[in-house]
C-alpha cells in the first residue's frame, strides 16, 4: 500500500483498555506500509506511549474526552499526532510521574521524530515521525 | 489474548521459599495493574526470591517496566531477587534500549532463572531478610 498521504483519525475513549485498541489501528496502518516487522513494533510502542502518557496526564473532571491519534501516511513515512483535548493544562503534577521518564526515552529512541505541542486551546499534541528504512530498501 | 497470571511455588538452596510467575500476554497500561497485584501478594506471603516467567509475553510497556523494576527493588529489600526469565528479542530490546538490561539478570528459562536466584542470594544473605543487595 502506498496511497500519499492518506490519513485515518481515531478517537478513544481515555481508558487504559482502549490503548491496545490504538496500537493495533496504528501498527495494521505501518503494516501497510514498507516498514520492517520491527519497525512495526516500534510504532505500536511508541504509540501506546504517547496514549498512556495522555491518561495519566488527565485530570478527573477530562476523563470524559477522547484522545485522537491521527495518522498520515505518506510513501516513506508516517506521522502520528496523539492528541490530548483539554480545555486547559493540567498545574499539578501527573499521577504516574515515575513511568514518564522510561515513557519518553522510547518515544525519542524508537521513532525519528518526536515534537510535544501545546496548542492555545490548551490541547497538546504528541507528534511523532517514523521514516521507511533505506536500509530495507 | 487474555492476560492472565499465575505462580507456582519452588524451593532453592537451603529449603528457601521461591516463586515463578508466569505472564500470558501483553503487559501494558491495562494489565499491568494484575500483574503487580499477583506480585505484591507474593511479597506478602514473605516471598522474595521471585523468577517472572515473560516467555509468553508478546508486548510490554513503560507501565509494565515500572511494575518490574518496583518488585525488583522490594525483592532486594527484602534480601532477595526478581530474574526475568525468557524474553522475546523485541522485550530484550526495550530492556536494552531502557538500560535496564543492567538492572535486571535475565535467563533462558524457569529452571536457569532459579540456579539465578540461587547464585545471586547466598543463602546467609538471605537469612539476613533486610538491606538486600547493592
Amino acid at each position: 500500500m502506498n496511497h500519499p498521504h492518506d490519513v485515518v483519525e481515531l478517537r478513544i475513549p481515555r481508558k487504559p483498555e482502549y490503548v491496545g485498541v490504538a496500537r493495533l489501528a496504528v501498527s495494521g496502518i505501518a503494516s501497510r506500509m514498507d516498514f520492517s516487522y520491527d519497525e512495526v513494533e516500534d510504532i505500536k510502542l511508541a504509540v501506546g506511549e504517547a496514549c498512556t502518557s495522555v491518561i495519566h496526564e488527565t485530570a478527573p473532571e477530562h476523563v470524559a474526552l477522547p484522545i485522537v491519534v491521527r495518522c498520515e501516511s505518506a510513501p516513506d513515512e508516517i506521522r502520528i499526532d496523539v492528541v490530548n483535548i483539554r480545555p486547559a493544562p493540567r498545574k499539578t503534577p501527573p499521577r504516574e510521574a515515575a513511568d514518564a521518564p522510561i515513557s519518553q526515552l522510547l518515544m525519542e529512541v524508537l521513532m525519528d521524530e518526536v515534537e510535544v505541542r501545546e496548542n492555545e486551546d490548551g490541547s497538546a499534541a504528541v507528534r511523532m515521525v517514523k521514516r521507511v528504512s533505506r536500509d530495507e530498501a | 489474548m487474555d492476560f492472565v497470571v499465575t505462580t507456582k511455588d519452588a524451593t532453592i538452596g537451603d529449603n528457601r521459599r521461591a516463586v515463578i510467575v508466569q505472564v500470558v500476554g501483553e503487559v501494558d497500561v491495562y494489565t499491568a495493574p494484575r500483574l503487580k497485584d499477583k506480585l505484591l501478594q507474593v511479597e506478602r506471603d514473605g516471598v522474595h526470591h521471585i523468577v517472572v516467567d515473560l516467555t509468553e509475553v508478546g508486548f510490554i510497556d513503560s507501565v509494565g517496566l515500572g511494575v518490574l523494576i518496583g518488585a525488583l527493588r522490594r525483592a532486594r529489600a527484602g534480601g532477595g531477587t526478581l530474574v526475568l526469565c525468557g524474553p522475546n528479542p523485541r522485550i530484550r530490546r526495550i530492556l536494552d534500549i531502557t538500560g535496564l538490561s543492567s538492572a535486571f539478570t535475565v535467563s533462558q528459562d524457569t529452571d536457569e532463572g532459579l540456579k539465578v536466584l540461587e547464585r545471586e542470594v547466598p543463602s546467609d544473605a538471605g537469612a539476613v531478610g533486610q538491606g538486600g543487595r547493592q
